[in-house]
């Protein structure tokens, strides 16, 4: 049930008519049901994985949490070493547990991720070989949202075995935990500190959340139809002619492709975090105007936010104070003591955390290479950061001066265009082609001699679009100097305020590209 | 503290109702505008062939054979005309849903009066994958039809001084009466698509309650329903055939299928792309089995020796110039 279709609404509706309409202590029983209806007929033939998921990662988490009170009881009479021993031996035994029930959902994750393209490169072995043995291809669609309620199912469990929290005891209320319908397909990925609780809580009608909802829709399917559904149309015509194309063009495509996948996972999520407020519960937010980034570090703590966080906290913390990262780094220390050495435990982290995030995309070189690419960028960042240092102080240029800050910013955008050329092409080939002839025939007159007005929009098409681009940027320029939007508008009289709320709903339905026409445009992160 | 909060309460709801009554206004103005003020193809109308039938004069087509693709490229209003002398309209259009039917129906009905509607059995199978995907185009259609900006609402980039008067003008005159004329051939290799199974199909619950509308709008109007079928090996079987067959039994209706019968469809020859759909030698055989039907079952009147429809008499002309150029 795609997030822009007429049957999400009506679901919407209904779902937060009745939640309202029921006592408040029986609400989460209602939204309980309402995410289990979702799933159902979004995704039935594949709730066994997610059940499966749920049962799997509910049992380890109880298993856990008794241990923990066992250990307790157990440990009241004895001495501290003994304590400290049963410690050890308990933590061993938990240690088991998690990781094995890790392996058991990763294992599902990675197998429907990745089994076709081990069969396709297989093939392509043979094939190489002159084998004449090939495997047949099985199809199989991914279950709905299976990369992100791993994600979330692990995370909880690691919480849990951290001793973080206590393991949630009723079933039925980690369900509601595991199964929130808004996120389940896109994300964000949820802590279960963050939410749950507030899940469980049966919520107060608020004027506020009901009103800042429906607009924070409004704003996320204006984003999605308007802006990223009509970029779709020239995006797919360049890449899918793209060797008819060069120069200019691509840099063109490049950029609109950005946008596009900005203006609809972040529209996506104005969808998703604007539902769960007409409940009442608040998600977390997994964009922070991330063009406004001076660097890629911090363009991913802008980017996919909660992805990010997943990766720091349960990868990219426990692999860099890993036992292993820290010897390596130890024998390099003995040998040499310089600046890069220090690093070292940080680069193998890094190297894990970009190869699992472009895995996590899917199954592809060209993820792969995506992810190789931020850590490249990443890595490389930290080698000159203390040469940049010394080059700016040596030219007296400072740091938060405009030009620098502006400099900074467009070097980041460069950077994430081109980041983004290998996440959209279909192989690295492409990619690789089509970012080698950027540099064959860059010319403006593409822009004033009609090449622009044939790849399938027309100049109307680009006048809104450049419109409905620097409205999205003025909003986002708007909320980074402090400024809330939705506040602001609320407070304005009705006269004014209602015109407003008029013309988003309008703009959407007369300028959206959707309907007769157009090719209907799934969501690009609900395919992950 | 409790009154205050009550009357919160109901000051919200009252205001809401009233964005709401504010929003579907606007929606009006918008349908006003965007919707296109002549049913031709220049004036961005979509379906344009089968919505000729709103340049028809007042009350004057007999007959309506509305449906899926299949009915478009296989009922011939002109040669029923020819041979007859009653007048009828093709109203399909490609991929039609029931939905479609039966808001298309209403329209129709606003300025016709047909004794006999003609409905594609296809349009109970024109599904898309899922359940979810069917009630999803089923409110799309359901909006299309009731506030037309969903539809038309592309037309903002082309809108002209005259969209804003509002007013609405149909000039299309179609020979064709919405038939879509197509004279290539690409054979169909025999697989006997018709052969008995034991598997069974039933009419969807959507299905059944569009058609149900349908009825009872056909009803009020005293409109016999025929369901019928055209020759096709991609969208009909044994199976669906006997759905239908049960439903229209069911609902006391007559249905024909020229699939289940044999027309003289002659594969070889009679489809333009393999079986989908007929070209138009497959179309007068399928037309013929119709006119053959009309005739021994409907007490239609033949109107080509009244005066009033001697315009009927200059399409065919055109229409027979068309398809048989000098």
């Amino acid at each position: 049930m795609a997030f822009n279709s007429y049957v999400y609404v009506l679901f919407l509706i209904a779902a937060v008519i009745i939640y309202y309409c029921l006592p408040k202590k029986i609400r989460w029983i209602e939204l309980l049901c309402v995410n289990i209806i979702y799933y159902l007929i979004s995704g039935l033939q594949y709730s066994l994985f997610f059940v499966f998921s749920i049962v799997t990662v509910y049992i380890a988490g109880r298993f856990i949490t008794l241990q923990d009170q066992k250990f307790d009881m157990i440990t009241q009479n004895l001495t501290r070493e003994e304590q400290k021993e049963k410690k050890k031996a308990f933590a061993k035994y938990k240690k088991r547990i998690v990781v094995l029930t890790i392996l058991l959902n990763l294992g599902i994750l990675i197998f429907r991720k990745y089994f076709l393209f081990v069969l396709f490169n297989i093939n392509r072995v043979f094939a190489l070989l002159h084998i004449s043995i090939q495997i047949p291809q099985i199809s199989f669609a991914l279950p709905l949202g299976i990369s992100f309620y791993t994600l979330q199912a692990v995370g909880y469990l690691i919480d849990v075995g951290r001793g973080q929290y206590k393991a949630e005891k009723n079933f039925a209320k980690f369900v509601l935990f595991m199964t929130f319908f808004p996120h389940i397909i896109e994300g964000p990925i949820c802590r279960y500190s963050q939410t749950a609780s507030s899940l469980a809580e049966g919520h107060e009608f608020s004027k506020e959340n009901f009103l800042f909802g429906i607009q924070r829709i409004g704003w996320g399917l204006f984003k999605k139809i308007v802006i990223a559904d009509r970029l779709d149309i020239l995006v797919n015509h360049i890449y899918a002619n793209y060797k008819e194309y060069s120069g200019t063009l691509i840099i063109v495509v490049a950029v609109a492709y950005t946008t596009q996948l900005y203006a609809e996972f972040s529209g996506c999520m104005d969808i998703v975090i604007g539902s769960a407020q007409l409940f009442g519960i608040t998600l977390p937010e997994n964009f922070e105007h991330p063009f406004a980034s001076k660097s890629i570090q911090e363009y991913w703590r802008r980017w996919h936010i909660t992805l990010g966080k997943w990766f720091k906290d349960y990868v990219f913390y426990p692999v860099s104070l890993s036992a292993f990262s820290k010897k390596i780094a130890r024998k390099l220390k003995s040998r040499y003591n310089n600046y890069l050495v220090k690093l070292t435990s940080t680069f193998i982290a890094l190297f894990v955390v970009w190869t699992l995030t472009g895995m996590w995309h899917g199954g592809s070189f060209r993820y792969l290479l995506y992810g190789w690419y931020y850590f490249f960028i990443i890595a490389a960042g930290l080698v000159i950061e203390p040469f940049v240092i010394q080059i700016r102080e040596h030219f007296h240029i400072q740091e938060h001066s405009i030009i620098y800050v502006c400099f900074q910013r467009s070097r980041t955008f460069i950077l994430i265009v081109i980041g983004l050329m290998i996440f959209r092409a279909t192989t690295v080939t492409q990619f690789v082609n089509m970012f080698s002839s950027i540099f064959n025939g860059l010319t403006i007159s593409v822009f004033f001699d009609g090449t622009m007005l044939k790849l399938g929009l027309d100049k109307m098409d680009f006048y809104l679009l450049f419109a409905s681009v620097f409205l999205m940027i003025a909003v986002g320029t708007l909320q980074t100097r402090g400024i809330k939007i939705r506040q602001f508008v609320a407070n304005q009289a009705i006269y004014i305020r209602w015109p407003i709320y008029y013309a988003l709903i309008m703009s959407i339905i007369v300028f959206g590209a959707y309907g007769k026409g157009y090719t209907p445009v799934a969501f690009i992160y609900a395919n992950f | 503290m409790r009154n205050k909060k009550e009357t919160e309460k109901r000051e919200f709801l009252i205001k809401g109702l009233l964005f709401l009554v504010g929003m579907l206004v606007c929606l009006e103005f918008l349908s006003l505008l965007t919707y296109p003020k002549d049913n031709t193809k220049k004036s961005g109308a979509y379906n344009y062939q089968a919505k000729g039938i709103y340049s028809e004069e007042k009350k004057s087509v007999d007959v309506i054979a509305i449906g899926a693709s299949n009915f478009w490229c296989g009922y011939i209003p002109m040669q029923i005309w020819k041979n007859e002398g009653y007048t009828s309209y093709n109203c399909g259009t490609l991929m039609q849903h029931i939905w479609y039917t039966y808001y298309f129906l209403q329209k129709i009905y606003k300025t016709q009066q047909p004794k006999v509607v003609l409905i594609d059995a296809d349009v109970f199978f024109i599904e898309d994958s899922t359940t979810l995907q069917n009630v999803n185009d089923m409110i799309r259609n359901t909006l299309y039809w009731k506030l037309p900006v969903v539809e038309y609402h592309d037309r903002w980039k082309s809108l002209s001084r005259h969209d804003f008067s509002g007013k609405v003008h149909y000039t299309f005159d179609n020979e064709m009466k919405g038939f879509y004329y197509v004279n290539y051939k690409q054979p169909y290799i025999l697989k006997n698509y018709m052969h008995q199974r034991l598997n069974n199909q039933e009419v969807t619950v959507l299905d059944r309650i569009f058609m149900s509308k349908i009825i009872k709008l056909c009803k009020s109007h005293g409109t016999k329903i025929v369901l019928v079928e055209a020759p096709t090996e991609s969208s009909w079987n044994y199976i669906r055939h006997n759905a239908i067959a049960a439903y229209a039994k069911e609902k006391k209706m007559d249905f024909i299928d020229a699939n289940y019968q044999n027309i003289g469809i002659d594969w070889n020859i009679d489809s333009r792309d393999g079986g989908y759909h007929l070209n138009y030698s497959g179309a007068q055989k399928f037309t013929t089995f119709v006119e053959d039907y009309l005739k021994k079952n409907t007490k239609l009147t033949d109107h080509r020796l009244d005066s009033n429809y001697s315009n009927w008499n200059t399409d065919l002309a055109k229409f027979q110039n068309e398809v048989n150029p000098k």
